[in-house]
């Protein structure tokens, strides 16, 4: 899942100069003294949701409110295992790997008592899929029996059915050994049949919330789910979402205890202040994102349709260089696929080091002696001199290539067909395939995911051979040769894996960092005196 | 004339004296500190110890903050490991630039403009009029960042709408001089004489109003400065990773509690100019009244 949202921060407000004025406070953090309801979780975020119904939910915090609200068949644990939610257990499969039949818990009903029925999840997932509701995440669905005449509108058969109240059942076109995890993605969750305007805004909801305020462009206030009683059971009474609060201000919000956590995670420019605070030692939680940062280097438009260019473009970015702007928080990234995927190279050697030397010679061999200018598309967060603008332009300034910025409407990024432009991926669900299919085959050109445009037969073969095969070993080295066949195409330079660095109040317990996308389950979390 | 008033006429000239000595101090102190400013802004690759752009591998401590002032870097680094000075002494270039040119030709349009405003009058000095007005009644930034979201920012850009929205205040004040200038002796003479409302214009009008064009041209530089520094402190200015005073704050202003230095700098350099562009049109006034 491309996603816009980063721990890269390009914030211009004057909150930002407050935020390090307050900096050197030496006061624990949030003890929750301040905070308007004790049993509130207060969570900031720059940004705001642009939907809660979960038929739509692509990225952001909406993952996570959408979460809090919503639980589908299964929950992806912290260790990547399949938990069943509202699944009674798991998938029983059939058919060659082609059926998926499963029973679902009679103890999961709606905030409004009734139960949650096979059928919710059919109406769920066919007006997801119809052309009118035009949800992002259609991607997530292509292996099901029939989903792209059904798309199109050609069809109205679809591989979904109840087979009674409480059975569901998939069918599927081809197998695909990862489709248990997608039915953890929110994209997969019930839907209570009803007016779409409802779902968006005052939805009936299956999970451990449910929506007691939202002031648009403000906050969203959520209650617990009085109906709700599937484990694990929920901690915080109340949850808080304060939107459009600048990163930095969060981190001054949860010093003075008026908020709890910053959900973009801590700014380069507060970071080693904070964690030269001892005070706050145990209010700091780091760890790696399931996610890669890429530079996508358009193989349809000159000069990157020249392997050679592309290469010397990926010996000529300074990637560690890179992550020491962010503090080093971030791993230097030589594949695709994350270190907590299987397929991971940790020990695959990087096919191309940086070297501005050779990358002058590749330039030069490809017919560009004098190097040439170009544009850069970047997601909007990461404009205005972000780390990994500056890093690119000044690494390709060195050899010879003159980059021009272009900010880009995140929706619009890969379809923009810029010559080159950032690109990021994170996780779905705990399976290389998630990356592969997602945005290295040819499908993933018509999804729009693909604004590398990497077209290669031979890889999307070997994807379709390794997505159908069951997990393990095989597999998984399979994968580890996709990614390799991916590097020598150069058509992506992976720039690094990001680290997201939570800063919480010291109220706040219980903090894991999940396989999949966004940290916080915040449903998990524990306030001290509640 | 009473008593009082003939003890205080010997005391006037002296004051006068002294307020025109200020006024000359003035002038020549902040022309001084101008010159300075664009003798760094010009001489900037000579005088800068390292490319502004590059980014130095060492720049960064191992924990990747900006480095404190050093024999390599006397300033210290930026966030990205850019040598802070060399930044400093081409942040200014950008805005001198825009704020040197989009002035000279806000002056020229405005003269221009204001002077047959004044004298033609009738529906030429109705279009004009209404037209500065309409321009003057927007908020001069929010007008200014919208058109330049609408043809993206770029130098020439900056330039075109900045002199684009300056003139109308140098017209305006021509068009108030002619009004008084066109009802003299001179101008009436040269009519009677025979000269063409061009030339009377030209000739006559505009050279007599060269000094207020001159000292609105320099405090509109001063404006400009700052609405350039505003515009790209917005991040709709000056892109990155040229060097520029008012993205330099923009960039680093999330670094003021850990390293104050990365914003004090270019905003120093922004007051400081300001204020010496502003005192330099002040003082040339002061002295051109009294003369």
């Amino acid at each position: 899942m491309a996603k816009r949202t980063m721990a890269v921060l390009s914030a211009a407000t004057l909150g930002a100069v407050l935020a390090g004025c307050g900096a050197g406070s030496t006061s624990p953090a949030g003890s929750g003294a301040n905070h308007s309801s004790p049993s509130a979780m207060v969570v900031t975020w720059s940004s705001n949701p642009q939907t809660i119904d979960p038929r739509k939910i692509y990225d952001g915090e909406d993952w996570n409110i959408g979460r809090s609200l919503y639980v589908g068949l299964y929950d992806i644990s912290a260790h990547g295992q399949l938990v069943p939610m509202v699944a009674k257990s798991a998938p029983d499969i059939s058919d060659h790997g082609l059926v998926y039949t499963i029973h679902l818990n009679p103890k999961a009903v709606w905030s409004n008592g009734q139960p949650v029925t096979a059928q919710d999840f059919v109406y769920a997932l066919r007006t997801e899929l119809s052309s009118q509701f035009q949800s992002p995440d259609t991607y997530l669905w292509w292996m099901i029996k029939g989903a792209s005449a059904y798309e199109s509108g050609k069809s109205a058969a679809l591989g979904i059915k109840a087979l009674g109240a409480h059975t569901l059942q998939y069918t599927l076109s081809t197998p695909y050994s990862a489709f248990p995890y997608v039915l953890g993605v929110p994209a997969s969750f019930p839907v209570y049949p009803g007016a779409i305007s409802r779902v968006a805004a005052d939805p009936v909801t299956d999970g451990p919330y449910v929506v007691a305020q939202w002031k648009t462009g403000q906050s969203m206030t959520l209650n617990q789910n009085s109906h709700y009683t599937l484990e694990p059971r929920t901690y915080p009474k109340h949850l808080q979402f304060d939107f459009n609060v600048n990163p930095s201000v969060g981190v001054l919000r949860v010093e003075n205890g008026q908020a709890d956590l910053v959900a973009d995670g801590i700014p380069s420019a507060n970071y080693q202040q904070l964690k030269a605070n001892s005070q706050y030692a145990a209010d700091i939680t780091a760890g790696y994102q399931p996610a890669v940062i890429l530079l996508a280097l358009n193989e349809r438009v000159k000069p990157f349709n020249n392997p050679l260019v592309r290469q010397a473009v990926e010996m000529a970015i300074n990637k560690k260089h890179l992550v020491k702007l962010m503090n080093g928080r971030a791993q230097v990234a030589n594949g695709v696929l994350p270190p907590s995927l299987p397929g991971f190279g940790s020990d695959i050697p990087n096919p191309y080091p940086f070297s501005p030397t050779k990358a002058k010679v590749l330039l030069k061999k490809a017919g560009y002696p004098h190097g040439f200018s170009t544009t850069l598309g970047l997601a909007s967060e990461q404009t205005g001199g972000s780390q990994i603008e500056t890093e690119v332009e000044a690494d390709l300034k060195a050899i010879g290539i003159q980059v021009t910025a272009k900010p880009l409407p995140t929706e619009a990024s890969a379809q923009a067909q810029m010559p080159m432009m950032t690109y990021s991926w994170y996780m779905d669900y705990p399976d290389p395939a998630d990356f592969v299919s997602g945005f290295l085959t040819s499908p993933a050109i018509v999804g729009g995911s693909n604004p590398a445009f990497l077209n290669d037969p031979k890889l999307d073969q070997m994807e379709a051979r390794a997505s159908a095969m069951p997990l393990g070993a095989a597999r998984t080295a399979l994968y580890k040769q996709i990614d390799e066949r991916a590097m020598k195409d150069a058509a992506y330079v992976p720039l690094f894996y990001p680290e997201l660095t939570y800063f919480h109040s010291s109220r706040i317990h219980g903090f894991t960092y999940p396989a999949v996308y966004f940290p916080a389950i915040y449903s998990q979390l524990k306030i001290s005196g509640n | 004339m009473s008593a009082v008033a003939n003890l205080q006429q010997p005391l006037e000239r002296p004051r006068r004296n002294v307020s025109r000595r200020r006024a000359y101090t003035t002038l020549i102190v902040s022309g001084s500190i101008v010159f300075v400013i664009v003798a760094v802004a010009v001489l900037a690759p000579v005088l800068a110890p390292h490319n502004p752009d590059r980014l130095f591998p060492n720049g960064l401590s191992a924990a990747g903050n900006p480095l404190g002032p050093s024999r390599a870097f006397p300033l210290g680094t930026d966030q990205f490991g850019r040598d802070e000075l060399s930044r400093l002494l081409w942040g200014g270039r950008p805005a001198l630039l825009i704020s040197v040119i989009a002035s000279v030709f806000s002056s020229a349009v405005g003269i221009l403009l204001g002077v047959a405003a004044g004298y033609l009058g009738g529906w030429v000095d109705t279009l004009i009029s209404r037209f500065v007005n309409i321009l003057m009644s927007f908020p001069l930034t929010l007008f200014a960042v919208a058109i330049v979201l609408i043809v993206s920012p770029s130098l020439i850009n900056l330039i075109i709408i900045i002199a684009a929205i300056y003139w109308t205040y140098t017209a305006r004040l021509v068009r108030a001089e002619v009004l008084t200038l066109r009802e003299q002796d001179f101008v009436s003479a040269a009519h009677a004489l025979g000269a063409t409302p061009w030339r009377l214009m030209i000739r006559h009008l505009m050279p007599n109003v060269l000094d207020t064009v001159i000292v609105r041209g320099v405090l509109t530089m001063a404006q400009v400065f700052l609405l350039e520094a505003g515009l790209s402190y917005l991040g709709v200015g000056v892109q990155p990773p040229t060097p520029d005073w008012g993205l330099m704050i923009a960039q680093s202003q999330n670094y003021y509690g850990a390293d104050p230095g990365l914003v004090l700098y270019p905003g120093i350099a922004i007051a400081v100019t300001v204020i010496a562009v502003t005192q330099l049109g002040q003082s040339y006034r002061a002295l051109r009244r009294r003369a």
